[in-house]
C-alpha cells in the first residue's frame, strides 16, 4: 500500500476518463474517506493502493465502464496483472472469469483504478456483467450493498462523486452480519487478518473520524435502507449491528480491526485499541441501537 | 417466573437460571459470579444460567477476556449454557437464541427488581451535614422558620438527629416562640466544616474520559435529558448559572450531577448510557469530566429549567464549585444568592 493524496488521485482521474461520465462515478473506500476527512488537510494522505469507482445507475453503467476503460486504456494507463484472471476474456470465456477493470495510471504503480457497479434491484446478489473492450473482454463487478455505499454521494470539485462516511460505514457493516474466515490476500503489519475485521474496523474508523455526527447517521441509513431495499429494509436494519457486536466482544477479531485501522485511516492519530472500543461501543449506541428501534417501531 | 432459593439464583425463567450482579466494577467479583453460576449449572443439566450484568464497570475487552477463560476453564457442556449479559442502551446483548419477547420483559423486571435491591450500597453518613444543608437551603431561599418534625420528614432522618442538629447548631440557630427553627445569618463555620467533607458526605465519583475524544458537557446533558430521570440533576457550573446566569465563568470543565438517592442505594449503570467512554478514576491524576454526587435527604428540591433540565438545588450547586476547585465563582454565586435574599425583605 502507498501513501496517497485523495485530491491528486481525484484530480487525475477525473482528467482521464470521458466527461460524459464523470457524474456516472462514485469513489468509494479510503481514498472516498481520505477526501471527506482531510481535504483541509494537504499533508495528510490515505494509505491505500486501489481506488475503487462505482459506475451507476446501473443503466448506463456498460456503457460507462466501457467507454472509461476504452479511453484510459488508450491513454496508456496499464492492466494490473495479479490474482486468478489477468489476461482479457474473449467472447467464450465465461462471465465469471473474466479480469475486473484495474487499471495503474501510465506514470504510476502506487495506486490502481477498479471499476464496480451496483445492483439492478433489490434482490440482486454478487454477480459480474461482461464489458467488451477493444483490447478485450473483461467483468464489471457488482457486490449486493454497492448501492448503498453509493446512496446520495457528495459531488467534488472535481466533478465526480465520493461516497459518504455513514454510507459506506453502513454497507460494510450489511456485508459482514457475521465474521467470516476469508481472509485479505495481503497482510497488515506482517499479521493475516479477516476481511470482515477489516471492513468493520473501517466502520469503526469512520465513526472515530465523524465523531459526534454519528448520531445523524440513523436517520440516513434509514432513509437509504428505504430507498435501496424497500421491501426488505427492516430485516437489513435489525441486522446490521450483528458483526460488529460479535467484533467487539472478541478480543482476537477487535485486535486485527485495531491493526487496520492504525495502519490505514487512523494512522495519523495515535489511536489506542481500548479508546477504538469506547467508539465502537458509541456507535452502537449512537447508530445501530436507534436503528434497530427504528425498524421495529416502522 | 419463581424465586429461586432453591437454586441459588436471582429468579428462574424457563430453562434459565438468571442471577444480576449490577454495578460490578472488578474482575473478581465477575470471575466469582461465574465459578458460582457454573457450579449451578453442573447441578442442572438441563438448565441455561444468564448472568445479568446491568451498570457493568469493566470494559468490553476485559469482559471478553474473562468470557474466554472462563472457556478455557470449564467444560463444554457448562460453557454452552453459561450466557453473559450486559445492557445497550434499552436492551440486552448476550441473550441465547430463542428467548421470547415476553421472557424478556420478565428479565427487564427482574434486573430492575435486584438492581434496586442490591444496587451498591453507600456508606452510612453524620446526618448533622444533611440537615445542614436543609437548613442552608431554607435560609438562601428566605423561606419561613421550619419545624423539627419538617426537618425529619424532609431529611429521612429521626427526630433525636435532628434535635441534635440542632443543639449542635445552637450559636447560629433562632428558636422561635412556636418551636420552629431558622438560621440566623449564613453559618460560615459550619459551612467550612461541610466543605472539608463534602466528597464523603456527598459520596462524590469521578468518571475520566478514556476514549481520547472527549464528549462535549452539552452532548451529555443532553443525553441525560433523554434518559428522562427524575433523580438525576445538574449542577456544578450548569446549575450555578441556571441560578445566577451572570456568573463569572465561560464553559465548565466538568460536569457535576446530583443523584437523589433517598434510600442509601446508588446505581451508576447511567454513566454509561451518557458515555461508554467515561470510566471511574480515583485521586486528582485525569481531570475529571463528569462527577456524581450524592443527595441522601428525603426531598430532592430538584428545580426543572425552563430548557427542560433538572437542577440541583443551589446548595449543591454551591459545593460543587468549591469541590471543583472554582473558589470564586463559588464566593460569586454565595454572594449572589445572599444578594437575592436580602432584596426580598
Amino acid at each position: 500500500m502507498s501513501d496517497v493524496s485523495p485530491e491528486q488521485v481525484l484530480r487525475e482521474v477525473a482528467r482521464a476518463v470521458p466527461h460524459d461520465f464523470l457524474e456516472n462515478i462514485v469513489v468509494i473506500g479510503s481514498l472516498a474517506a481520505g477526501y471527506h476527512f482531510f481535504r483541509n488537510e494537504p499533508s495528510l494522505q490515505v494509505r491505500t493502493k486501489d481506488i475503487d469507482c462505482i459506475l451507476r445507475p446501473r443503466l448506463v453503467a456498460v456503457e460507462a465502464g466501457v467507454a472509461i476503460a476504452n479511453q484510459l486504456i488508450r491513454m496508456g494507463w496499464i492492466p494490473r496483472k495479479e490474482g486468478p484472471f489477468t489476461e482479457p476474456g474473449t467472447s467464450i470465456t465465461p462471465d465469471s472469469e473474466l479480469p475486473a477493470v484495474r487499471l495503474y495510471p501510465p506514470d504510476s504503480v502506487a495506486w490502481f483504478i477498479e471499476l464496480l457497479t451496483v445492483p439492478r434491484s433489490e434482490v440482486e446478489g454478487d454477480s459480474w456483467t461482461r464489458l467488451e473492450l477493444d483490447s478485450g473482454h473483461y467483468g464489471l463487478p457488482c457486490f449486493r450493498f454497492l448501492s448503498i455505499a453509493a446512496y446520495n454521494p457528495v459531488k467534488t470539485e472535481f466533478g465526480l462523486y465520493c461516497a459518504r462516511p455513514e454510507m459506506m460505514a453502513l454497507a460494510n457493516l450489511l456485508e459482514h452480519p457475521v465474521i467470516g474466515e476469508q481472509t485479505m490476500s495481503g497482510l497488515f503489519a506482517g499479521r493475516r487478518i479477516k476481511r470482515s475485521n477489516k471492513d468493520l474496523g473501517r466502520v469503526i474508523a469512520l465513526a472515530r473520524l465523524s465523531n459526534d455526527e454519528t448520531e445523524t447517521w440513523p436517520a440516513v441509513w434509514k432513509d437509504a435502507l428505504m430507498a435501496c431495499f424497500p421491501t426488505m429494509w427492516r430485516e437489513l436494519a435489525l441486522c446490521a449491528g450483528n458483526g460488529l457486536r460479535v467484533l467487539l466482544n472478541s478480543h482476537e477479531d477487535f485486535s486485527e480491526a485495531f491493526v487496520t485501522c492504525t495502519n490505514g485511516l487512523l494512522a495519523h492519530y495515535g489511536v489506542t485499541e481500548d479508546q477504538l472500543q469506547v467508539t465502537g461501543q458509541r456507535l452502537l449506541q449512537d447508530a445501530i441501537l436507534p436503528l434497530e428501534r427504528a425498524a421495529e417501531m416502522d | 417466573m419463581k424465586s429461586t432459593y432453591d437454586t441459588g439464583t436471582d429468579a428462574e425463567i424457563g430453562r434459565h437460571l438468571v442471577e444480576v450482579k449490577a454495578g460490578v466494577q472488578s474482575i473478581r467479583t465477575l470471575r466469582d459470579a461465574i465459578i458460582n453460576l457454573a457450579y449451578r449449572l453442573a447441578e442442572s443439566p438441563s438448565r441455561n444460567a444468564l448472568l445479568i450484568l446491568p451498570g457493568l464497570q469493566v470494559s468490553q475487552k476485559r469482559l471478553a477476556e474473562e468470557q474466554a477463560k472462563a472457556l478455557r476453564a470449564f467444560r463444554p457442556e457448562i460453557t454452552r449454557r453459561l450466557h453473559l449479559v450486559v445492557e445497550e442502551g434499552d436492551d440486552l446483548r448476550g441473550l441465547p437464541a430463542g428467548i421470547s419477547r415476553s421472557d424478556k420483559q420478565r428479565l427487564k423486571d427482574v434486573i430492575k427488581q435486584e438492581t434496586l435491591r442490591h444496587g451498591e450500597r453507600l456508606p452510612r453518613i453524620d446526618g448533622y451535614f444533611v440537615i445542614l444543608k436543609l437548613l442552608l437551603l431554607e435560609w438562601l431561599k428566605k423561606k419561613p422558620p421550619v419545624t423539627a418534625k419538617w426537618l425529619s420528614e424532609t431529611s429521612g432522618y429521626s427526630y433525636p438527629t435532628v434535635a441534635k442538629a440542632i443543639s449542635r447548631l445552637s450559636d447560629s440557630i433562632r428558636r422561635h416562640s412556636d418551636r420552629r427553627v431558622e438560621l440566623r445569618s449564613f453559618p460560615r463555620g459550619e459551612w467550612a466544616r461541610l466543605l472539608a467533607v463534602s466528597d464523603q458526605v456527598r459520596s462524590t465519583v469521578c468518571f475520566a474520559d478514556v476514549s481520547g475524544q472527549p464528549r462535549s458537557l452539552e452532548s451529555l446533558m443532553r443525553r441525560l435529558q433523554e434518559l428522562n430521570r427524575a433523580d438525576i440533576a445538574v449542577g456544578g457550573v450548569y446549575g450555578a448559572k441556571h441560578y445566577h446566569p451572570e456568573l463569572d465563568l465561560v464553559g465548565s470543565p466538568r460536569l457535576d450531577l446530583t443523584m437523589h438517592c433517598p434510600h442509601g442505594m446508588r446505581d451508576l449503570s447511567f454513566v454509561k448510557r451518557l458515555d461508554p467512554g467515561l470510566e471511574t478514576v480515583d485521586g486528582p491524576g485525569r481531570p475529571a469530566r463528569l462527577v456524581v454526587h450524592v443527595l441522601r435527604r428525603k426531598e430532592s428540591f430538584f428545580e426543572r429549567g425552563s430548557g427542560g433540565s433538572l437542577f440541583a438545588d443551589p446548595v449543591e450547586c454551591l459545593l460543587d464549585l468549591h469541590e471543583a476547585r472554582l473558589e470564586p465563582q463559588a464566593l460569586e454565586l454565595l454572594n449572589m444568592l445572599i444578594g437575592s435574599r436580602e432584596q426580598t425583605q
